[in-house]
């Protein structure tokens, strides 16, 4: 590398904290690689972002994150925790568990974008309060709630990672989706556990339990009705073998679109072309990073950059444990400093190589990564979910950062579980089947 | 200024208009193609094709529509601009945006000459009967916008410095 490359690179690092759009940096580093060390026209960074017509997995990201939304802007998330609450809001730390459930399953479909909190936590704050729990308490757990689905499916940071990795080593999005099914429960688990200390610990005065109403539970099933089959359609449908990744995301958005449009009538017209600004906005500033990404993973792997990291990494790591607790505290690093998306851009085609070579499993590899970018949700400088929160509850940013304190040590104890036991992600994998999709392009 | 406003905003218009169509069109397809594979056992090749045309152009232009001066909503690490205080905070998204505008307009150029060698080579992508280099202009298209847009934003920030200086 000359002294001229060093440069930029420093420069685009620097803009990069200084808050420059992430795909101008990647860009740039794609670039500057390009022309000054593989002296080849940089032009050659928009033949690898053409790519992208030709994987047609990527065509899930913009429908699942479109059906996301129109779920978000409608009446499903109230009708969800009326739904769950009628459920679960008996049991003993009925109300965090709804708050858990309900938010893990939003955030599976509106992809880890916090809007979860804005959907869910708004109208689950007032609850919480009128059942006297301590507001630090409920900020802590609404605001750590907001990344809580990230590892089930439909979510997109699972889609990213699979479509991403599946560049570097043969690795199906329907796997990932299979994998991330009981770490995210045992995150859920471990949540609702800390939950249930901590109501032992610091009784409510005047807090009474609800009671399990048949007559609630048949109301509120009936209220989301049209809405309730497709979780368990997408599910089962991927875990069956039924459809692909992309497949349940044009499920999903027609479905989604048809039943909020002309059956529930939640969306007008003008509503919904907002959505698909808002939704597609999204999508255009996580596919224009993952282009650009595609065309720096392509300069990094010509100049066998993983190599040389791993052959660097050797020299000091032997051990795959060894790698793994560095790979975390290095992906704690990363969390703190870059959204879940950008990072899925980045670092996965530099990890998973590496990993490959400490026979790590590519999939486990993508439970750990998102896993520990869950954290990085509620982690500052950048954790989206505390600046969030800190508006929505008008709340100020130190206040929600010593709440979540507590949940943040929860889910890192949730983290070594599932780096440390593979079998936890990979598991299910021994009984899932995938039908033989033949996608036309590949025809050609 | 404010032609200059009046042009950005019928740009985002434009953009607007072929993103409802395209991801209409995406969803209407993608849905058809499922139900055509499962319960016909076929496909259309030309659907497929589309779709993943669809993607990209969904994708640029969804990301010029975010460049815009009234979304900004590009994904970056946000760490000085919430701390630094007036003016320093303007004047730092000022220099950001100008540089953004002059690294979008080098990706313009770039992006035009892969489009000028795959006009070309003259390939096509044959299910949707459609020259490569037609769906490629999308790139030059999209940055020459998002490095117009980056402009008008970089001009904003000055005005807005001058404006409260001003009260």
């Amino acid at each position: 590398m000359n002294f001229i490359t060093l440069m930029v690179f420093l420069g685009l690092g620097l803009l990069a904290v200084f808050g420059e759009p992430l795909f101008i940096i990647i860009g740039g580093a794609a670039f500057a690689c390009f022309h000054f060390v593989l002296h080849i026209s940089p032009a050659t960074v928009f033949t690898d972002f053409y790519r992208l017509t030709s994987m047609p997995v990527f065509v899930a990201i913009p429908l699942f994150i479109f059906s996301g939304y129109l779920l978000a802007d409608s009446r499903v998330p109230e009708k969800m925790l009326r739904l769950t609450n009628a459920l679960l809001g008996w049991l003993p730390g009925g109300l965090p568990l709804v708050a858990l459930i309900g938010c893990s399953i939003f955030t599976a479909f509106t992809g880890a974008s916090a809007i979860t909190i804005v959907a869910i936590g708004t109208l689950l704050y007032p609850a919480f309060m009128k059942d006297n729990y301590p507001e630090h308490f409920t900020l802590g757990l609404l605001t750590t709630c907001g990344s809580l689905g990230t590892l089930f499916m439909p979510c997109l940071p699972l889609i990213l990672y699979g479509v991403i990795a599946s560049q570097q080593t043969p690795l199906n999005v329907e796997d990932m989706f299979v994998a991330g099914l009981i770490p995210g429960v045992l995150l859920v688990i471990l949540m609702w556990i800390y939950t249930l200390f901590f109501g032992a610990k610091h009784p409510r005065p005047g807090s009474k339990r609800q009671g399990f109403k048949w007559s609630e539970v048949i109301a509120a099933t009936m209220d989301i009705a049209w809405e309730l089959p497709l979780p368990f359609f997408i599910i089962g449908g991927i875990l069956g073998g039924l459809f692909s990744a992309p497949e349940a995301a044009s499920i999903a958005a027609a479905y989604v679109l048809i039943v909020e449009m002309f059956i529930n009538r939640d969306m007008d017209v003008r509503k919904l072309i907002d959505v698909i600004r808002r939704s597609m906005i999204m999508n255009g500033s996580i596919l224009i990073i993952v282009g650009m990404a595609l065309g720096l993973t392509d300069a990094f792997v010509t100049l066998s950059v993983p190599e040389k990291i791993f052959s660097l990494i050797c020299s000091h790591v032997t051990s795959k444990y060894t790698f793994l607790l560095m790979l975390n505290i290095f992906l704690l690093f990363v969390g703190m400093m870059m959204d879940i998306f950008s990072a899925c851009a980045i670092v996965v085609p530099i990890i998973v190589p590496i990993a490959a070579r400490y026979n790590i499993d590519p999939v486990h590899l993508g439970i750990v990564f998102l896993a520990n970018l869950e954290l990085g949700f509620i982690t500052p400088p950048v954790g989206m979910s505390l600046f969030i929160s800190s508006i929505k509850f008008n709340k100020s940013f130190p206040t929600i950062l010593k709440s979540v304190i507590p949940f943040f040590i929860v889910l890192v104890i949730g983290l070594i579980l599932i780096t440390y036991i593979p079998d936890l992600s990979l598991y299910l994998l021994k009984f899932t089947s995938h039908k033989g999709l033949i996608d036309p392009t590949d025809l050609l | 200024m404010k032609i200059l406003h009046k042009i950005e905003r019928i740009i985002y218009n434009i953009e607007l208009t072929a993103i409802v169509i395209l991801l209409m069109s995406l969803v209407v397809f993608a849905f058809i193609q499922v139900i055509m594979r499962n319960f016909f056992d076929s496909s259309s090749l030309w659907m497929a094709t589309y779709n993943n045309v669809a993607l990209l152009l969904l994708a640029l232009l969804g990301a010029s529509v975010a460049t815009s001066s009234f979304e900004r909503s590009h994904i970056n690490i946000d760490l000085f601009q919430g701390i630094l205080k007036f003016p320093y905070n303007i004047w730092l998204s000022s220099l950001l945006s100008l540089i953004a505008g002059v690294a979008c307009l080098s990706f313009f150029f770039f992006s035009g000459h892969y489009m000028m060698v795959a006009k070309g080579v003259g390939k096509m992508v044959r299910d949707i009967n459609t020259p490569e280099w037609v769906i490629v202009l999308i790139f030059p298209v999209c940055f020459l916008s998002m490095s117009y847009k980056f402009f008008i934003c970089f001009l904003n920030d000055l005005n807005e410095i001058k404006r409260k200086r001003g009260q």
